[in-house]
């Protein structure tokens, strides 16, 4: 019976394929762990993919040193790779960390885990967006937009203030990220740092009471005015372009981020950043990497695509697309990455429990 | 088959237990343990609104199972009453090929399906679309088992009982008490499934648990994922156990594959639902889209990184079915494993995520523990830490594609083998052996999923593994139409080999 079994089986063929299936989850996988050896240099990338992977081959065009990159979800923007920084601390895996925003990397910088770099590139950008010790750069700006149906809200009629957006009038029409990832975090970090702890508090209580609706992600918060289940939400430029590229009727205002005292001025400008990883493992080409991703031509290369961000350069001729404003001159960025934990245990104990 | 060529499988099969398993469920307990302190337990504390979303999770998946349910019932007719011939092969294997259709693909398409038209303010209606799109994906699942039911016991009661009484009272009274077992077990799988689901809600914009997880394991918040998924986990592995209770209660001995067996009669009603469920989604992706161009730039700008993930995810399959294989061979503590496996590969993908980087993670202890560091280093870098972690999600295809192998041949069989004086591992790898499309359509399948993950995916990825399911859900966002199709098509490709296996498999069961 046992022999017939086998005979019907096919005794050969059945040897085979088990050998070929033990050998396929060691040898089939080698090409994929071989390239690993041959990358040059890797990146931890929260520039969203599809304009990150425009300058990385351009780069790689131009050097001929590849790049590997990790990038995040929309979800976890920035804080998954932040977070994989600090676990992988003395013993990290990436070169270069190219952020899609500024106040995660000066935590890392604060706490010891990003390397000091003067990048000869970086010249020519204004103080206010390079560290005093040279351990990060900010380029290319986006900036915190109130975004609206043009179908179904009167632009005249939104607020000018961001304080006033957490009111029932908007709040209940309105959808926003979850504040502990991405800008959204460095949003509320601003209002803690520029309206105190009461302030925002007020503010995340607003959103709280008046039903606002939190998801994942700037972009999904745009997505939330499409499928008509808000009238406006908080977001970046780049997430309304992105939007109106593919034909959705939406616009933004740039609501103010003015204190009480009638100090902070325009609404909240952010700018992505680069940095070097403290014991990095190819720590040549990460400079070379990070001269480029600084350079004017990345700035530009953002600029041209559907992100649109705006220059930090002074220098450069970039003309904003839309109604943006120059970036505010002073917004202290440090001042909000030390308030953001304090804004991480509002969110926490306000929106998340 | 040499002897030595099993214990080998064996040997490998144990290994990949051992490390897509046992690792990081050990790994977790002990992170979990260490990071144990008093504002860990004062974080574990249920709020309103953790709650709320564990009630929101378990509702959605019931209504999800009971929709599925609906969905399912033309196809497990047709299932039932699958002809002994080769001509039905073809749906069967559009069926399993519709499983491994990612579920984002269908979202998508249903998406485009439903236009702005259908669009509303009512966040119901959102939780009605996950609904519906998870029907559409997994109402195979229902059918077939359903319809093994109805052929091996469904059919004889009902005409005995029609021999008493009317068609309809013959039904509720013959056929439902017998066939009350294969509904609950389906019921149960599918709603062990979309507890963990992620993809749907995420683009539906309904934060579930699953959701909910993966956002807490990016902020490294391992309080939060423990408290947020504990619950759920729970009743994942009570309502696995209860499933096996009713499969074993009514479960006369047998595969799925001895469904296909029966009277020639027309299947039409399903190829309807197929239709329906299916091909008017993916159709509609490519409607009006420049689809040549699509693809084209498509496969240029991501080719390498398909073929990557398409090899790492086939590897992760192969993994993932010779774990199975193993812990379906323990003569001692199958259940334990089974159980195990199960409970991994349906609970939140952050969970299996979070367990694999905790297992695979260098960490400060290592330093001067040279090959330690060095392997794991090995290990978490590379290619390697992605197969683990896919494999682990998936590990429990392989272990139910093995286990419906092994007990596709019934007892007789065994008795006929003991008798001829083979070991038990032989017994086993005869039947994997004459199984062999069962086998292989569950590596493919497991291989698919992988290729399509994004909760474990986005975790373990490294710079040399992108992960396609990331890269989709992020064109979504992006709203990146063209290679959003693109892409999505390409997925709906890499599914033909499973229908392929499958069909194989449907004609040598009804051969």
């Amino acid at each position: 019976m046992v022999a017939e079994i086998g005979r019907r089986s096919g005794h050969c063929s059945a040897t085979t394929s088990v050998v070929i299936l033990t050998a396929l989850m060691v040898c089939t996988c080698m090409p994929a762990g071989c390239k690993e050896e041959k990358a040059s240099v890797v990146v931890y990338c929260s520039v969203d993919e599809a304009y990150a992977r425009k300058i990385f081959a351009a780069y790689e065009q131009k050097t001929g040193v590849r790049v590997a990159a990790v990038y995040d979800t929309e979800a976890g923007k920035t804080t998954g790779l932040v977070n994989k920084i600090r676990a992988e601390r003395g013993r990290p895996r990436a070169d270069v960390l190219f952020s899609g925003e500024i106040f995660n990397t000066i935590r890392l910088a604060d706490e010891g885990l990003l390397a000091v770099y003067d990048s000869p590139s970086a010249s020519d950008i204004p103080s206010q967006y390079v560290d005093s010790e040279h351990r990060w750069t900010g380029i290319a700006v986006r900036q915190r937009v109130l975004a609206y149906s043009r179908d179904r809200v009167d632009p005249a009629s939104l607020p000018k203030l961001w304080r006033e957006v957490s009111e029932l009038t908007w709040a209940s029409r309105m959808a926003h990220a979850n504040p502990l990832f991405g800008t959204t975090r460095g949003h509320v970090g601003a209002m803690v740092s520029m309206w105190g702890r009461d302030g925002a508090e007020a503010f995340l209580r607003g959103l709280k009471e008046h039903g606002a609706l939190m998801v994942d992600g700037n972009a999904s918060a745009v997505r939330a005015i499409i499928d008509g289940r808000v009238d406006l939400c908080m977001t970046d430029t780049d997430d309304v372009y992105a939007a109106r590229a593919s034909g959705y009727a939406i616009d933004m205002v740039f609501p103010h981020m003015l204190t009480p005292d009638g100090g902070g001025g325009e609404t909240l400008s952010i700018p992505s950043s680069v940095a070097l990883i403290q014991g990095a493992k190819h720590p040549e080409a990460a400079r070379r990497l990070v001269d480029f991703l600084v350079s004017a031509e990345v700035e530009q290369i953002l600029h041209d695509t559907t992100s649109r961000n705006l220059s930090v350069r002074t220098s450069n001729n970039i003309t904003p697309h839309m109604a943006m404003t120059a970036p505010t001159q002073n917004i202290n960025y440090n001042d909000i990455a030390a308030a953001m934990p304090i804004g991480a245990e509002l969110t926490r104990e306000i929106l998340i429990r | 088959m040499a002897s030595w060529v099993w214990r080998l499988v064996r040997w490998v099969g144990a290994a990949a237990f051992v490390m897509v398993i046992v690792a990081p469920v050990l790994a977790l307990s002990v992170r979990s343990a260490a990071s144990w302190d008093g504002s860990s337990a004062g974080e574990i504390a249920y709020s309103g609104r953790v709650i709320g979303l564990t009630l929101k999770t378990i509702g959605l998946a019931a209504a999800g199972c009971i929709a599925t349910l609906v969905l399912s019932i033309p196809g497990a007719i047709a299932v039932g009453r699958m002809e002994r011939d080769r001509r039905n092969f073809l749906l069967p294997a559009v069926m399993i090929g519709l499983l491994c259709l990612p579920p984002m693909v269908l979202t998508f398409g249903w998406q485009r399906v439903w236009g702005r038209q259908l669009s509303g303010t009512s966040s119901a209606w959102y939780w009605v679309r996950c609904v519906w799109i998870w029907a559409s994906w997994l109402w195979p699942v229902a059918a077939m088992v359903i319809g093994a039911g109805w052929s091996r016991v469904g059919r004889s009661a009902y005409e005995a009982a029609i021999m008493e009484t009317g068609p309809m009272r013959a039904f509720v009274k013959g056929v439902l008490p017998v066939l009350g077992g294969f509904v609950g077990s389906a019921a149960l799988i599918v709603f062990a499934v979309l507890l963990g689901e992620y993809s749907v809600p995420h683009a539906n914009g309904v934060s579930v648990v699953a959701t909910e997880s993966l956002v807490l394991a990016d902020a490294g918040d391992m309080a939060g994922i423990v408290r947020l998924s504990l619950p759920v986990m729970v009743v994942v592995i009570g309502a696995l156990l209860l499933a096996n209770m009713f499969w074993r209660g009514s479960d006369p001995g047998g595969s799925l594959g001895a469904a296909a067996g029966g009277r020639s009669a027309s299947n039409w009603y399903a190829w309807c639902v197929l239709i329906l469920a299916a091909i008017v989604p993916i159709v509609t992706l490519g409607w009006r889209e420049a689809l040549p161009a699509a693809m084209m730039e498509a496969v240029q700008t991501y080719g390498r990184e398909l073929f990557t993930a398409a090899v790492i995810c086939f590897g992760a399959g192969a993994m993932a079915l010779v774990a199975g294989m193993f812990a379906v061979s323990l003569r001692r503590g199958r259940m334990v494993a089974c159980v195990l496996m199960l409970t991994l590969g349906l609970a939140p993908g952050a969970i299996v995520g979070e367990g694999i980087l905790a297992a695979y993670r260098p960490s400060d202890w290592m330093q001067g523990w040279l090959l330690i560091e060095g392997a794991l280093g090995w290990v978490y870098d590379g290619w390697a830490i992605v197969v683990l972690g896919l494999a682990g999600r998936y590990a429990w295809i392989g272990m139910l594609c093995a286990w419906a192998a092994v007990r596709g041949d019934g007892r007789m069989l065994d008795e006929q083998a003991s008798v001829d004086g083979a070991g038990w591992g032989v017994q086993l790898g005869m039947r994997w052996m004459r199984h062999w499309p069962v086998m292989a359509c569950g590596m493919c399948m497991a291989g698919v999923l992988a290729f399509s993950d994004v909760a474990v995916g986005s975790l373990v990825e490294t710079p040399s593994t992108p992960m396609v399911g990331k890269i989709l859900i992020e064109k979504y966002h992006r709203f990146e139409t063209g290679m959003l199709v693109a892409l999505s098509l390409l997925c709906v490709l890499a599914t033909v080999p499973v229908a392929v296996l499958a069909g194989l498999w449907t004609r040598r069961s009804v051969s």
